[in-house]
């Protein structure tokens, strides 16, 4: 498994990087809350660390944290409109169930 | 999901739920939606049966209130005690209902002269003067449950929504935007901001209905243009025209009419039925019951026009000693020819609202449809030869208002910084009354909102130290045709000579289209500033005791809410653990699965004990004020202990599946690194 | 403390737009010709509103009724300005001239014949789209012709004969919103 983006979101990643002026790729990753729900981050990465897998779609790098990959793995992101939102949609395999916001999920 | 955007490392703010609940209501005459910014979309919410548009009907039984399809079903049952279409009567007294309608109701005529309270204030509504007053006094209904007036019907129909909300979202909402049509007057402004008031809902917005449906398609689609929107309720029609440009979304004309409506259209039908039936075994049809059901034929033919050139309908009269059976015809081509007063009548007021703005067919890019009527074909044809372009369908005429509704909930508690604006308009003209009871306008209809106009007015007397002011809210010359909103007197001016005093009045309308009076007279420093509210025909004790009604049910609400809070923790908890335990059982010893198990079924039983009082499970609503005094007291105790039980069980629990918790993300690095290219470690 | 004084500066930005004048308030030399005017006077009140329309402060409830009132003052103060007849009287006013329309009604003679006969064609148009339009243009084009002049005599400082022209106008604009009220 690995972590896949769309044509779409790899341009935008892209040039949001290129608009930053610096970064190796971007993070995704999951922080717990709890026993009873998880919820996505996604950040530029300017350095690697240790622990972290590394993974390339459409010539962009991905950064998962060990720890985070087993909650995401296989998850495609994407980057879409919807309405005034536009932004980065997760589209994650492992999810069982979301809650009302949408923001935290369970696997 | 949520969409996101990629954030600079460690600032990303991680804490879900610091998101604040927003939902949007539209209020219909006919049906009611509550929707809500789910995972940056949205949505309506649906309510237990899985519909989305919520009748607009409230049953008062002998024990029970119930909404919805429930009260629905009472129609044609109880008539009197089942209140439908409730809107048109919102803001409104007795005297301004069309004549020519009959409404199955028990209405309660109080002309009994209400003596108002005076203060010291040195403004208060005027009570010596019948005019203002009377003439807005509020409607009231007697049914099972005693008197109801529209405010209190509307506010059962909102609390009914709000438990769907609560059901749906499982949080309390923090804000609601509520729509109106953008014709309704501050009346009947006021009046459904006081309703959902007494629902317990924080009202944040009270939003034109055009305007929702512009937000809806308008960012939908992200083009920049001028919108038409024709919004053809069950009994209101609103024409708004927008604009979107540079993120502004500017409303630059609206215009619409209050008596009319998709019901209109219905009655033109139950006419047909009326006269084809006449012609068949003659017939009495005072019965209500009857009305009724040839009203729901009606509704029924209507929307099988839309689809087909001619209707067959077998009617059944039920309530008969002689099972009677009609057999109706219908063609869309009679419809079409009987209606089509009705359809100009629209395009009356769409050439009206393009007049204000000055603009021409040719100058709107897209024409968006509101209310379900729109999807009867000789509207959308007189539309597509109006603009020589067809209106937008993509989006469901029924539920773009809410979805509208529930986008501005969501910026507005603060969820999203877009970089949008919505700059709305009043629709009416605000005026005061001047000699020879014409109108003097102080803010003109279109006027962007919030907006505030101080007008200054002097004594014509010497030592005259009492002047009123009449609000009249209106298109006409003419006081008299206009909507008295407020008469009040400005007491304690200072005597003077005539001409001397400099009373000044500020009249502001907030972003909600709601109306705003402060005066002070200027020249003396002693006379104080006091904000004056129009009435709506309630008057001050009617308003306090209606309040006072709904804050004594508030903690039967209150506890119902954190019971239903409870649960819903419990149950996430509940389904996160079995997952765990079904696939990683192998990181527990038995005790400590053991352990586990037995935490979990004590949890379970007793939300299973509990469920029944989640509203979920049951399809009306039982207003707790409905149960004898007696046991309330009780009822509530048990709740809260249940409540704090669930609690506390759901916390055992976490504590009892924190080590396994660990032991999973141990886990999960521990597979995570077997099998991984050593250069990588 | 730091938050204490930014709120007190924010309390005394905001009184003082309450107080300033349309033309202040719009960063607009106080001129009948709005041409001059650097930015669009839509732009500028787009610009002000993101800024202090109430619902860009809605989790700030303590300065919400401020806000309000100043930004109710903004949608006034363009009103004000975006209306010919309106935009002169507060123009006369700061130049020191004050015009009661209430008072004001003595006209020239050849300018009343002329509304008199107006009013007989409006009476004739009343529901008729059609009359009622041309109606409009008619009074449209009388209505431009005295703007165009009103802007000279501004520029010229002439405010006397502006005086008397923003009078006409305000009899064209009672006549304008008879007009919009006879359509059916």
């Amino acid at each position: 498994m690995a972590i896949t983006v769309t044509e779409n979101a790899a341009l935008r990643i892209a040039r949001f990087i290129k608009n930053r002026g610096r970064g190796v790729g971007i993070r995704l990753g999951v922080k717990t809350t709890g026993c009873s729900g998880l919820a996505y981050k996604l950040e530029f990465v300017d350095e690697i660390n240790p622990d972290d897998e590394v993974f390339e779609s459409l010539e962009v790098k991905i950064i998962v944290d060990k720890k985070s990959l087993q909650y995401i793995d296989g998850t495609e992101l994407d980057y879409t409109k919807e309405g005034l939102q536009e932004g980065f949609k997760f589209t994650n395999p492992n999810v069982k169930d979301e809650c009302g916001c949408g923001e935290s999920f369970t696997v | 999901m949520a969409l996101l955007q990629i954030a600079e490392p460690g600032q990303q703010e991680l804490q879900p739920h610091i998101k604040n609940i927003a939902i949007g209501i539209d209020l219909g005459t006919t049906n009611s939606l509550v929707a809500s910014v789910k995972s940056g979309r949205a949505v309506v919410l649906n309510d237990y049966d899985d519909n989305s548009l919520i009748p607009s009907i409230v049953h008062y039984g002998p024990q029970e209130i119930l909404v919805g399809k429930a009260a629905s079903a009472q129609r044609a049952v109880d008539p009197e005690n089942t209140i439908a279409s409730v809107k048109r009567f919102m803001g409104r007294s007795i005297k301004d209902l069309p004549a020519t309608h009959k409404y199955p109701y028990k209405f309660i005529d109080n002309s009994d002269n209400n003596n108002r309270h005076d203060d010291d204030n040195n403004i208060d509504n005027d009570s010596g003067d019948s005019c203002a007053n009377n003439q807005n006094k509020i409607i009231n209904i007697m049914t099972q449950q005693g008197k109801k007036n529209p405010i209190q019907v509307s506010a059962d129909i909102l609390l009914y929504l709000k438990q769907i909300a609560i059901a749906r979202l499982g949080e309390e909402p923090t804000g609601v935007v509520v729509t109106v049509p953008a014709y309704f007057n501050d009346s009947q402004r006021q009046a459904t901001k006081q309703a959902a008031i007494f629902a317990g809902l924080n009202v944040i917005r009270l939003l034109n209905e055009p305007t929702a449906a512009a937000i809806a398609y308008g960012l939908e689609s992200n083009n920049e243009g001028t919108f038409l929107v024709y919004d053809l309720g069950g009994g209101t029609f609103d024409v708004s025209i927008l604009r979107l440009n540079r993120g502004i979304f500017e409303v630059v004309g609206v215009s619409g009419d209050t008596y009319l409506g998709g019901d209109d259209f219905d009655q033109i039908i139950y006419d047909i039925i009326v006269e084809q039936i006449n012609y068949a075994p003659k017939h009495d049809f005072k019965n209500s019951s009857e009305t009724e059901q040839i009203r729901q034929a009606a509704k029924i033919i209507k929307e099988q026009l839309s689809l087909h050139e001619n209707v067959h309908f077998t009617l059944k009269l039920d309530n008969q000693e002689l099972n009677h059976e009609f057999n109706i015809n219908i063609t869309r081509a009679e419809f079409n020819n009987k209606s089509a007063e009705l359809v100009s009548k629209t395009l009356t007021l769409i050439k009206k609202a393009l007049r204000d703005a000055k603009l021409t067919p040719q100058s709107i890019n897209e024409v968006i449809l509101v209310g379900g009527s729109t999807r009867m074909p000789n509207i959308r044809q007189a539309l597509t030869e109006f603009f020589a372009k067809p209106p937008l369908t993509n989006l469901d005429p029924d539920k773009v208002v809410a979805l509208g509704a529930a986008i501005l909930a969501d910026v507005l508690v603060g969820n999203r910084r877009d970089d949008w604006l919505l700059l709305d308009v009043a629709p009416l003209s605000l005026g005061i009354e001047t000699m020879g009871g014409l109108v003097e306008k102080i803010i003109p209809r279109n006027s962007t909102i919030p907006i505030s106009k101080a007008q200054e007015f002097t004594t014509y007397q010497d030592n005259q130290t009492a002047m009123s002011i009449h609000i009249v809210q209106g298109e006409r010359e003419l006081v008299a045709d206009c909507r008295s909103l407020a008469k009040f007197s400005l007491k304690g001016i200072p005597p003077m000579v005539a001409g001397a005093a400099r009373i000044k009045v500020v009249f502001q309308i907030d972003a909600d289209g709601l109306l705003l009076v402060s005066a002070a007279e200027e020249t003396s420093h002693t006379a104080s500033s006091i904000e004056v509210k129009p009435s709506f025909g309630l008057t001050a004790d009617e308003i306090s005791q209606m309040l006072s009604d709904s804050i004594s049910h508030a903690p039967d609400d209150m506890n119902n809410r954190l019971l239903s809070e409870a649960i819903v923790d419990a149950n996430a908890l509940i389904k996160t653990v079995n997952n765990a335990i079904a696939k990683h059982s192998n990181l527990l010893d038995d005790t400590q699965q053991q352990q586990i198990m037995i935490a979990m079924d004590k949890l379970e039983k007793i939300i299973q004990k509990n469920t029944l009082a989640l509203p979920s499970e049951q399809p009306q609503i039982h207003m707790p004020h409905n149960t004898a005094t007696t046991d309330k007291l009780e009822d509530n105790l048990d709740i809260k202990a249940q409540t704090a039980y669930i609690k506390q069980l759901t916390k055992s629990l976490n504590e009892l599946t924190q080590n396994f918790a660990a032991a999973l993300m141990d886990e999960a690095v521990r597979v995570g690194l077997t099998g991984q290219r050593i250069d990588k470690i | 403390m730091n938050k204490e004084n930014e709120l007190a500066k924010l309390h005394k930005k905001l009184y003082k737009i309450l107080t300033e004048d349309a033309f202040t308030v719009f960063e607009i030399p106080p001129n009948f010709d709005l041409m001059s005017a650097s930015t669009p006077l839509n732009n500028k009140l787009h610009e002000l509103q993101k800024k202090f329309h109430p619902d860009n402060w809605t989790s700030n409830p303590s300065i919400y009724g401020l806000i309000t009132r100043v930004s109710s003052h903004i949608n006034s103060c363009y009103q004000e300005l975006k209306n010919p007849l309106s935009r002169s009287l507060l123009l006369l006013k700061l130049n020191g001239f004050h015009l009661d329309l209430a008072k004001n009604t003595q006209m020239p003679q050849a300018f009343l014949f002329e509304q008199m006969e107006f009013h007989e064609l409006l009476d004739e148009a009343a529901n008729d789209c059609d009359k009622l339009e041309q109606l409009e243009q008619n009074l449209e084009n009388k209505q431009k012709t005295v703007i165009e002049e009103l802007g000279s005599l501004f520029n010229q400082k002439q405010f006397e004969q502006a005086l008397e022209l923003t009078k006409q106008l305000s009899f064209y604009q009672k006549l304008a919103d008879l007009i919009s009220r006879q359509y059916p």
